[in-house]
């Protein structure tokens, strides 16, 4: 499971889905995405670790 | 009166230190703080001005059948430190039980720290991190580990528990596998782990060198500052526990 960024984050998210009446408005934070990937590819150790969700046989 | 437990993912991680700092930090927020050496090492005194020859302590008082809270040391008003005690190597195949026996040992005067203190700090030995009844027991569970590989693999191994809150010790924002890994214990993690972290400060192992918590030793350090931090983030979080 991964977490959005920070607490402050979900607080513009929420806001925005307010204002625009949105509730169900979906977030993806891409940049953090590839942020995240790149370090996995760094680490060989750190992706056996942490496997993306969907490369995890747990899940 | 509320409970912390600290213990390290593993052993090293800095989790006394950063205890002794962090109580510090309590008791100037107001707080009236009992810190406890659960421990065998018993370092923690030492942070306090303690004797690294001196056997008194909680554990030493059961084994000698003693009342356990004269072991207790007054630093300043509202702020105690109970040290663990020296065991010899036999006394100290009992040390897993011996928590149990204190809890159990005097009822009246478990009821009398509830009354006297805000904040009980417990200092954990990592071995327990998992099967301690102080874990479960406690208010706040913090455990303490370094962004490092080893840390990763130890900490990937824990049985998830929401209760458990995780605190970086010794970061350096400079190197890239640290500032890599808490990225990525940020995305896992989430809320658990503390916004805080305690940076690699010199000033730490120079304070337990002159056996004063870092905050005392150095006040404008950088791991003073953090220790503030985070207890503050330990008072509001145990005040919205009220």
């Amino acid at each position: 499971m991964f977490y959005a960024p920070s607490a402050l984050a979900q607080d513009d998210i929420a806001a925005l889905q307010e204002c625009l009446c949105l509730p169900e408005l979906p977030y993806v934070d891409f940049s953090l995405e590839a942020e995240r990937q790149a370090v996995l590819d760094s680490w060989p150790l750190l992706r056996e670790l942490y496997p993306h969700p969907a490369e995890d046989p747990s899940l | 009166m509320k409970s912390i437990v600290f213990c390290g993912v593993r052993g090293g991680t800095g989790t006394t230190s950063t205890m002794a700092a962090i109580g510090q930090a309590l008791h100037a927020l107001d707080e009236k703080v009992l810190m406890i050496d659960l421990a065998p090492s018993n370092l923690l005194n030492l942070h306090f001005g303690g004797s690294p020859t001196e056997t008194k302590g909680w554990a030493r008082a059961l084994v000698d059948g003693r009342p356990w809270h004269e072991a207790a040391t007054e630093l300043q008003s509202g702020l105690h430190v109970l040290p663990f005690g020296l065991l010899n190597q036999t006394e100290r195949l009992r040390a897993p039980q011996l928590p149990r026996l204190l809890w159990q040992s005097d009822a009246a005067r478990m009821a009398a720290l509830r009354a006297q203190y805000s904040v009980v700090l417990f200092d954990l030995p990592s071995t327990e991190v998992t099967n301690s009844s102080v874990m479960l027991r406690s208010d706040l569970q913090i455990v303490t580990t370094e962004a490092d590989p080893a840390s990763c693999a130890l900490l990937a191994k824990l049985p998830p528990d929401k209760r458990r809150h995780y605190l970086i010790t010794r970061y350096d924002p400079v190197s890239r596998v640290q500032r890599d890994i808490r990225l990525l214990w940020q995305s896992r993690l989430g809320p658990n782990l503390l916004p805080q972290v305690m940076h690699r400060d010199a000033s730490m192992v120079e304070a337990l060198c002159s056996k004063a918590p870092v905050g005392r030793y150095r006040p404008e350090s950088l791991a003073a500052q953090d220790a503030q931090h985070i207890a503050a983030w330990c008072q509001s979080r145990l005040r919205s526990l009220e």
